[in-house]
This record gives C-alpha cells, sequence and structure tokens, in this order.
C-alpha cells in the first residue's frame, strides 16, 4: 500500500518497486558487511534508495540501478569510514588526557557478541581490502566492474581480493582453525 | 613453476582468459602445493558465504516509510531548476511584467535604429557603373576596406544616415581616413 503511493510517478516496466523489492537485501548486505555493524549500514541504504528515488528518470534497466546504487553505497560508505576514523582518533586524544575514560566497555562486548565471526574477521581489514572483497563476494560483480566502482585498474582489485583473502585465512586460523 | 597466489585466487573467480585458465589448470593437475592453496581460497569463499546474513526487513519498512512522508510531504523529488514553480506577490509580479514589457520595446527600437545607422557609400565609375556598399556606420575600416577594393572609381559620395548620431570614441574617425588614403593606389 505504501508502495502504491511513493511510486504513482514510476512507468511500471522500471518501477521504484520493483527496483527496490529486487536490490534491497543486496544493497543492505553490501553495506552491512562493509559497514560491519546494522545501524549505518540501514542508514548508508536508505540514503542510497532515496537518492535513487529523488532522480528525475529511472535507470533503464535493473542491472544499471544495482551497479549505480552499489556505487552510491560505496561512496557513503567511505564517507562513514572516514568519520569513524575521526571519531577514533578524537577518542584516543580524549584518552590520552583521561585514562580512565572508556568508551568500549559494554558497548564493544555487546557488539562483538551480536557480530558473527566471519564480519569480526571482515571489520579487521583495512578499508581498500575490506571493500573489495566485499563487492567480490557479496554484490556478485566481476573485476572489471569493482574496478570502475573504486576507480582502481583490474590489476589492483585482483591483487587486492587475493590479499583481503589471505588476511581473512590467517585471521581464521588463528581465531580456530575454521579453514581447511 | 608455480604462479603467484593472486593469479590462483583470480582463476578461482574465472577472471583469466582462456590461455592462462588452460595453463593453470594444467599446473594443478601435477601441482599438490598449488591445489592445498586453491582449496584453502575456495573453503574461504564458502565460509564467506555460509555466514548469518543480517535481517534487513526492519529497516526495509522503515525506509518504506520514510518513503511515504517524502511523498506526502511532497518534497520528495527534487524538479530541475527551470521546472520549479516560483511565486511572487502579485504587486512584484506587476512590475516584473511592465520591467520585461519595457525590456522587449527597447530591444525592438534599438533593432530598428540599426537599420538608420547604416552609411551607404555610392561609387561613380568613369562610365554609367555604380555600385553601392552599405554597411554599419559603427564599422568604418570594413566601408574603406571595401572601397578600396573599387580602383576604378573616380568620385566617391558618401550619404551620412538620416538622423547622425556622433560620440567621440577614441582617436578621431578623420584622421584614420587620412591615414588609410596613404595606402591607397590611385
Amino acid at each position: 500500500m505504501l508502495f502504491s503511493m511513493v511510486t504513482a510517478d514510476w512507468p511500471d516496466e522500471h518501477s521504484f518497486e520493483n527496483v527496490y523489492k529486487s536490490l534491497y537485501p543486496l544493497l543492505f548486505r553490501v553495506a552491512y558487511r562493509i559497514t560491519g555493524e546494522i545501524p549505518p549500514a540501514e542508514d548508508i541504504c536508505n540514503e542510497a534508495f532515496i537518492k535513487y528515488y529523488e532522480r528525475e528518470k529511472p535507470l533503464p534497466d535493473l542491472e544499471q540501478s544495482k551497479y549505480w546504487l552499489i556505487r552510491v553505497v560505496k561512496n557513503i560508505s567511505l564517507n562513514y569510514e572516514k568519520k569513524k576514523a575521526r571519531e577514533k582518533k578524537a577518542l584516543r586524544k580524549l584518552q590520552m588526557v583521561y585514562p580512565e575514560y572508556s568508551e568500549s566497555g559494554e558497548d564493544e562486548i555487546l557488539r562483538q557478541e551480536t557480530t558473527g565471526f566471519v564480519q569480526q574477521a571482515l571489520n579487521k581489514l583495512p578499508y581498500k581490502f575490506r571493500s573489495v572483497i566485499v563487492l567480490k563476494e557479496y554484490s556478485g560483480l566481476n573485476y572489471k566492474e569493482i574496478s570502475k566502482i573504486l576507480g582502481i585498474s583490474e590489476g589492483n582489485v585482483k591483487i587486492r581480493v587475493f590479499r583481503a583473502r589471505q588476511s581473512l585465512m590467517k585471521f581464521f586460523k588463528e581465531e580456530g582453525n575454521h579453514v581447511p | 613453476m608455480c604462479p603467484e597466489g593472486e593469479t590462483l585466487s583470480a582463476y578461482l573467480d574465472d577472471e583469466l582468459e582462456f590461455a592462462w585458465k588452460e595453463r593453470i589448470k594444467a599446473h594443478l593437475e601435477s601441482c599438490p602445493s598449488c591445489r592445498r592453496t586453491c582449496d584453502e581460497l575456495t573453503s574461504l569463499t564458502g565460509l564467506l558465504h555460509e555466514d548469518r546474513e543480517p535481517d534487513y526487513r526492519a529497516s526495509l519498512n522503515r525506509l518504506e516509510r520514510k518513503l511515504a512522508e517524502l511523498k506526502l510531504s511532497g518534497s520528495s523529488k527534487k524538479e530541475p531548476v527551470w521546472k520549479r514553480k516560483v511565486s511572487l506577490p502579485l504587486p512584484v509580479a506587476g512590475v516584473a511584467a511592465i520591467l520585461m514589457l519595457l525590456m522587449g520595446i527597447s530591444l525592438v527600437m534599438l533593432s530598428l535604429r540599426s537599420d538608420v545607422r547604416k552609411m551607404s557609400i555610392r561609387k561613380v565609375s568613369a562610365g554609367t557603373l555604380e555600385i553601392q556598399v552599405v554597411a554599419p556606420i559603427e564599422d568604418l575600416e570594413l566601408l574603406l576596406r571595401a572601397l578600396d577594393k573599387q580602383d576604378f572609381a573616380r568620385e566617391i559620395i558618401i550619404n551620412l544616415p538620416v538622423e547622425p548620431q556622433f560620440i567621440m570614441i577614441g582617436e578621431p574617425e578623420i584622421l584614420r581616413e587620412t591615414e588609410f588614403s596613404r595606402y591607397r593606389k590611385w
């Protein structure tokens, strides 16, 4: 019902409802795997869909819509990553002045408990490796498409995908031999 | 010689060209070490996909509500600037309309006047030939050059515009004309 209200301006064949229902799970998964937490993933994903909705014309097909939306999600995720890095830096400065101050008490423990071990491993990767491996494993894009979205060469994608895999394998071996 | 790890990783992602793919395939048959690397990479991919996915439905519902609010508030879609409606108070709109009208009229007047401000030059040659050159009064240079091309002219009559309006701008034109005459070949 809500959809019929919000998508009244869109032609049927490219209906916003169609794009939305088909791509929301994928976009949400990508945003979650990059950020590592549900609330920012929701914000990023929703912002991307609102941007899409605000487009004057829908994109010609679902594939292009997917590509466009992933690119937007990647851009917003990068901004989120930078913001998080700034906050961490500020926290470290604060802790230098007030050593007793600690934000990572119960919140951090709770966060770790609710996060799966795969996500914990992904969270440990630097952003440049995490974004590449997430796009490779969770968005269904090939190296060429990933290289276009991230603005790097295909060769670079190949190297980053492998480095990310190496780090993940190392992490899993150290944590409990999940990988043979 | 064993291929590098990233090549094996790209092989498993089906990102290698056919020739390379065949070579790696053949190599794997005879190299247990590379086979083990490939097995590890394959297991890792399996692990990444086995992980529990977050539930997106609550987020989806919140977005639906947000979109519905945007739609109802009428601010959901940004109209391009040229399509946006501009509302003005009646007196302001009236003044704007009058200004537009005045500007339109002055433009028409200017274009009419530009016809008047043409200088016509009639050249009469020794015979009966008569040539007319009409050019804007502002472009004296052009007139003189056009005139200069007609070497056979003996007599030149310059008709000034009906209502000439002379303004002093820069070098006096009469001096320029004298200067110009020095290059003429009579």
